[in-house]
């Protein structure tokens, strides 16, 4: 989305390429017309991404003329529609509520519908639906598999809800410290993970019928990315560690088809 | 045990209601009310970890707010029988400013997001000694009860003279965990402690208030909508829908045997780990939620599988389906 600001991060190397165009190469002028539009974002925290001083639909309304040039009649109409789609009955209310009047679920939903509005081809969604509740986030998650359906709309799906990942991806890719850990097939990723981080990471969700142990848990810390550990970055953590994870850093290695590790395990 | 029975509950709510007024227009007429919170009661033991789940908007902030006394009700009552208040119950409206502050002491909350609860400005150590110093501790018990503190969050003492953006999330939400218990509570109200950290720090997180309610007896209300969470921690949970309790039982009774409809839906819908939902495509149906309606029937009515005329006609009270296992439901 080239939002990273601009004088603490700057994109060191790569290129981003959406529909065979080099994001990175375009003027900003085109880009700002393609967030929003034809790439769509949904942010973490709702909070800081809506405007406390305007109500949520003039900032769903706002977000749809800034990419389709329609009467304020029709906006308004599309707001109520896209408000009614994830799941807010009370469109009345919510259309003129700010964004404190709301709870924190509504206001996920706010800022979801302000994705969808404009029928992005991309879908960026970052913890979409961590404020909802389980039946809201199953009506987002229909929402989402039909929209990519019938529109055709595909989508990157950031989630720590490996239950919504079952639910909804294709693919996954497990990353650890800015790097690729594991790349599958979601079925492949869950009934066969190779990569210890995985593994672990699958070993401690609690489980609905568990009883009251205590959980499993990875021992450590997630490192801040200004101390990660040389060699391979979860080295410290690892339950398989050898000598050279201390010192190299594991290369990516295929173990089948579309199934990439980053483990010296399967050199 | 014996105790248990002389002691009144912990909190104890009883026909709560917390409705907000919808202003509209230019003048700001009144436009009706927003029903957050529609005559509800329950209450909460000693050393109970007391959970409240249920539909996004139905209330859970505005419940857990009210009982902190940081949210005016609009009638009802909340006793609390905390602190010196342990055998004669008191609320918010009694106390003067100083003994709210004594109360507040014993019943502290950690807030669901740890990057907006922690002021930036603010080292770790003073975050941490500011309710020690807010409630008169002495400068040498001050710094004894944070450095013991760090080491049961599991934190290192060298990160004190740090401010909060050089942590990662789950750090962050230890941090406020750390300080909602310095004081040692003997209540803690927890809005979504959990949510928004991955599920090895998570891990961590639970593991750690389960300690924590072991070493101090806590009693724990906790807000979350992972029901998974819930089962691990929760003894006993109210479901809650558009502003009322539904259901409420232990934690047994309701995941093993729930009765409200709603409650059900709620248990279907939980998408498992690499399975994803046993209730595909069937999520909400039409929904009308509005705490807004004015109908004297059941709210639940437009999306009930079990809907009978009766449940127009008035709202079923909770009643008992055995063991206190209570339900607000004609039908089942
Ligand atoms: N300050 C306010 N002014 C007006 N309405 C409010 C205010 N605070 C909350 N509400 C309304 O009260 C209702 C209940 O909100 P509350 O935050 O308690 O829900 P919740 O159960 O915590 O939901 P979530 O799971 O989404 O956090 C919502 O309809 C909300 O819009
Ligand atoms: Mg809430």
């Amino acid at each position: 989305m080239r939002l990273i600001p601009a004088p603490y991060g700057f994109i060191e190397k790569g290129e981003i390429h959406f529909n065979g165009r080099n994001l990175l190469a375009l003027p900003e002028k085109e880009m700002r017309s393609i967030r929003g539009g034809l790439i769509s974002l949904i942010f973490q925290d709702p909070m800081t991404s809506l405007n406390p001083v305007f109500t949520c639909g003039m900032q769903i309304q706002e977000s749809i003329h800034t990419h389709l040039s329609v009467p304020k009649s029709t906006s308004l109409d599309m707001t109520h529609q896209i408000l009614k789609e994830v799941g807010i009955a009370d469109t009345e209310r919510v259309v003129s509520s700010f964004p404190h009047q709301l709870s924190g679920g509504m206001r996920q939903r706010v800022m979801i519908a302000m994705a969808l509005v404009c029928s992005p081809k991309l879908l960026i969604a970052d913890e979409p639906t961590t404020a909802l509740d389980v039946t809201v986030q199953a009506k987002i998650l229909d929402l989402l598999h039909t929209l990519q359906q019938s529109k055709d709309m595909s989508m990157i799906m950031i989630t720590h809800n490996l239950g919504i990942v079952g639910d909804i991806a294709h693919n996954v890719m497990v990353m650890y410290a800015g790097l690729l850990m594991e790349y599958a097939p979601v079925n492949v990723l869950f009934d066969s993970p190779q990569h210890p981080y995985t593994i672990n990471l699958l070993e401690t969700i609690p489980h609905l019928h568990g009883k009251k142990q205590r959980l499993n848990v990875i021992p450590g810390d997630v490192p801040t990315l200004s101390s990660i550990p040389g060699g391979c970055p979860f080295h410290p953590r690892c339950n398989r560690c050898m000598d050279r994870c201390r010192t190299s850093e594991p290369p990516i290695f295929n173990t089948a088809n579309n199934h990439q590790v980053r483990c010296f395990l399967y050199e | 045990m014996n105790n248990q029975q002389t002691r009144p509950p912990v909190i104890s709510v009883n026909n709560l209601k917390v409705h907000f007024p919808i202003r509209k227009g230019v003048f700001s007429n009144i436009q009706g009310c927003v029903k957050a919170v529609d005559d509800i009661s329950f209450s909460v033991n000693k050393g109970e970890m007391f959970a409240l789940v249920g539909e996004s908007g139905c209330g859970k902030t505005t419940t857990a707010q009210t009982i902190l006394g940081l949210t005016p009700k609009t009638s009802g009552t909340i006793d609390l029988a905390i602190g010196p208040w342990n055998q004669t119950p008191v609320n918010w409206n009694d106390l003067d400013k100083k003994g709210k502050k004594e109360l507040r002491k014993h019943l502290q909350v950690v807030f669901q997001d740890p990057y907006s609860s922690l002021d930036p400005r603010m080292t770790i150590e003073s975050i941490l000694e500011e309710p020690l110093v807010i409630h008169d501790y002495a400068k040498k018990e001050r710094s004894d009860r944070i450095g013991q503190m760090l080491s049961k969050v599991g934190l290192s003492s060298e990160y004190l003279h740090r401010f909060p953006h050089e942590f990662s999330g789950g750090q962050r939400q230890r941090i406020g965990i750390a300080r909602a218990f310095i004081t040692e509570p003997e209540v803690v109200i927890a809005d979504e402690p959990v949510s928004a950290l991955d599920v090895s720090i998570q891990a961590q997180i639970i593991n750690l208030l389960q300690d924590l309610q072991k070493d101090f007896n806590l009693t724990m209300i906790f807000i979350s909508h992972d029901l998974a969470v819930v089962r691990h921690l929760a003894n006993r949970l109210g479901v809650m829908y558009m502003g009322k309790i539904v259901e409420s039982g232990t934690e047994e009774q309701i995941f093993n045997s729930p009765l409200h409809p709603y409650t059900r839906l709620l248990l279907e819908s939980i998408p498992l780990p690499g399975k994803g939902r046993s209730s595909k495509g069937q999520g909400l149906q039409d929904e009308q939620n509005s705490s807004l309606s004015a109908a004297k029937g059941c709210t639940y009515y437009p999306r009930c599988p079990k809907r009978t005329e009766r449940c127009l006609e008035s709202y079923p009270d909770l009643k008992d389906a055995g063991e206190s296992h209570l339900v607000s439901c004609f039908n089942c």
